[in-house]
């Protein structure tokens, strides 16, 4: 199979050109803070509660709010049925997704509570983690807590020795590298860096370039979403 | 140096301002530079040289001396549990209740009861203080909104809150933690709670005391 040809890839797309996004935001009104993001064929739904009591009692933070990150694949998202519940890659995406968040929520305002942040894959192509973080980052900015910025993320990687952004599925089953990463635009950090396959130094370099400008067109994405939810109504 | 408008929408990350201003809320200094840290609105005064961001949302956090209203969620044996609205349960003592020291507190208090108490201590638990003026709600219903936009309820130097005791004819309390009580008239109430939507769906706007204004008078006649 031909993954890339004359430069196009196998679903029309350029080189470095993303997949449609769409970004909204207060979806779920019974959470208090909550994202929908659409990328591609992935819809995942964020939801954020919190800060709010945590039991145990003994996970508590004296210094802190402990931030608790939750990813789930609803057992329809893929064509073969997901056998529910977590498993070693969900228990797995949780933790990274909770390690790319950490570092922007100020959780030293909320000593002794939790913030939940539930990630719900509904339907699944390939990059459901990097849709999960941009999700739960605008979901956590929507329900009031404080950070130093929001986190997107965007996925690069290596396809018939060619560095590509965003991987599909076909891309991504049948590529040669995947390269996830999360940005604090801000600062420019790195919060999320996995890979899986095998690419070269400088292969590594150009393929986080690139996924560091997917990361800056999907932060406008979800600073628009977020001022969107206000904007209807009039305010001089 | 400013970099967005006043009364923008601002969201975290964003950056505000260059240059010496003094931050009250809702941003964080890098440097020279401040930076947004919720989804609010940008208030800048230029003179005073500062800056505040009144976020749209997000839970109360207590302060020493707030007026808050809690219903009461589990009574111990000289405690009362409250749910304040907040990341912490509230605690009541019911030495900070009564004077009466032999009062035992399921008598004065039943699961459900309203309270409108004040916030006396935060170190470690949320401590509440009940003694009057403050104490037990008889009756009324409750509405809960956004902590955020509790001081567009009460306005400036009370206006808001007035208008709305005005021409509704209900007493009206306002806990800082987003819970509202109001007791008067059917009718009355009513319309004291849908006046207190419309605030809490358009607090971000400017004239809104004016339009809370017209949409009483419309209603009352």
């Amino acid at each position: 199979m031909e993954l890339i040809k004359d430069g196009i890839r196998i679903d029309g797309r350029k080189k470095d050109e993303l997949r449609d996004i769409k970004i909204e935001v207060g979806v779920l009104k019974r959470a208090d803070g909550s994202a929908y993001v659409e990328w591609g064929m992935n819809k995942v739904y964020a939801a954020v509660y919190g800060p709010r009591e945590l039991f145990p009692r003994f996970l508590r933070r004296s210094d802190k709010a402990v931030l608790q990150c939750k990813y789930n694949m609803a057992s329809f998202s893929v064509d073969e049925r997901k056998r529910p519940g977590p498993d070693r890659r969900s228990v797995e995406i949780s933790k990274v997704t909770g390690g790319a968040l950490e570092p922007v929520v100020l959780t030293e305002n909320f000593p002794e509570s939790v913030i939940n942040v539930n990630i719900e894959v509904v339907q699944a192509e390939a990059g459901t983690r990097c849709a999960g973080i941009t999700a739960a980052s605008v979901a956590l900015a929507d329900a009031g807590i404080p950070m130093k910025d929001l986190v997107p993320a965007c996925a690069a990687g290596k396809v018939s020795g060619e560095i590509i952004l965003d991987l599909c599925k076909e891309e991504d089953n049948f590529g040669e590298s995947d390269l996830p990463i999360a940005m604090i635009p801000r600062t420019g950090g790195i919060s999320l860096l996995q890979m899986d396959g095998l690419m070269t130094g400088e292969e590594l370099e150009e393929a986080l370039n690139l996924a560091k400008k997917g990361c800056e067109i999907i932060y406008e994405k979800q600073k628009e979403a977020l001022r969107k939810r206000y904007k209807g109504d009039d305010h001089d | 140096m400013i970099h967005v408008k006043n009364r923008d929408i601002v969201v975290p990350g964003e950056l505000i301002a260059t240059g010496n201003f003094h931050v009250q809320l809702g941003a964080e200094k890098d440097g020279e530079n401040i930076y947004s840290t919720v989804v609010g609105i940008a208030y800048i005064d230029q003179e005073k040289k500062y800056i505040k961001i009144v976020p749209l949302r997000g839970k109360y956090m207590p302060r020493v001396g707030d007026p808050v209203i809690g219903v009461i969620e589990e009574l111990a044996l000289k405690k009362a549990i409250l749910d304040i609205n907040s990341a912490h349960k509230g605690i009541l003592d019911i030495r900070d209740v009564t004077m009466n020291r032999s009062a035992e507190i399921n008598k004065v208090f039943s699961v459900g009861d309203m309270v409108y108490s004040k916030v006396s201590d935060i170190s470690g638990s949320v401590s509440l203080y009940a003694k009057p003026p403050y104490g037990k709600l008889h009756g009324g219903r409750l509405i809960n909104i956004s902590s955020t936009k509790i001081p567009r309820v009460i306005g400036k130097k009370g206006s808001m809150i007035s208008i709305i005791k005005k021409y509704t004819e209900c007493k009206v309390y306002v806990g800082q933690n987003g819970t509202i009580w109001v007791k008067g008239k059917n009718e009355g109430e009513d319309l004291a709670l849908k006046a207190i939507e419309i605030i809490d769906a358009e607090s971000h706007t400017s004239g809104l005391t004016e339009r809370i204004t017209k949409f009483l008078e419309e209603k009352v006649i």
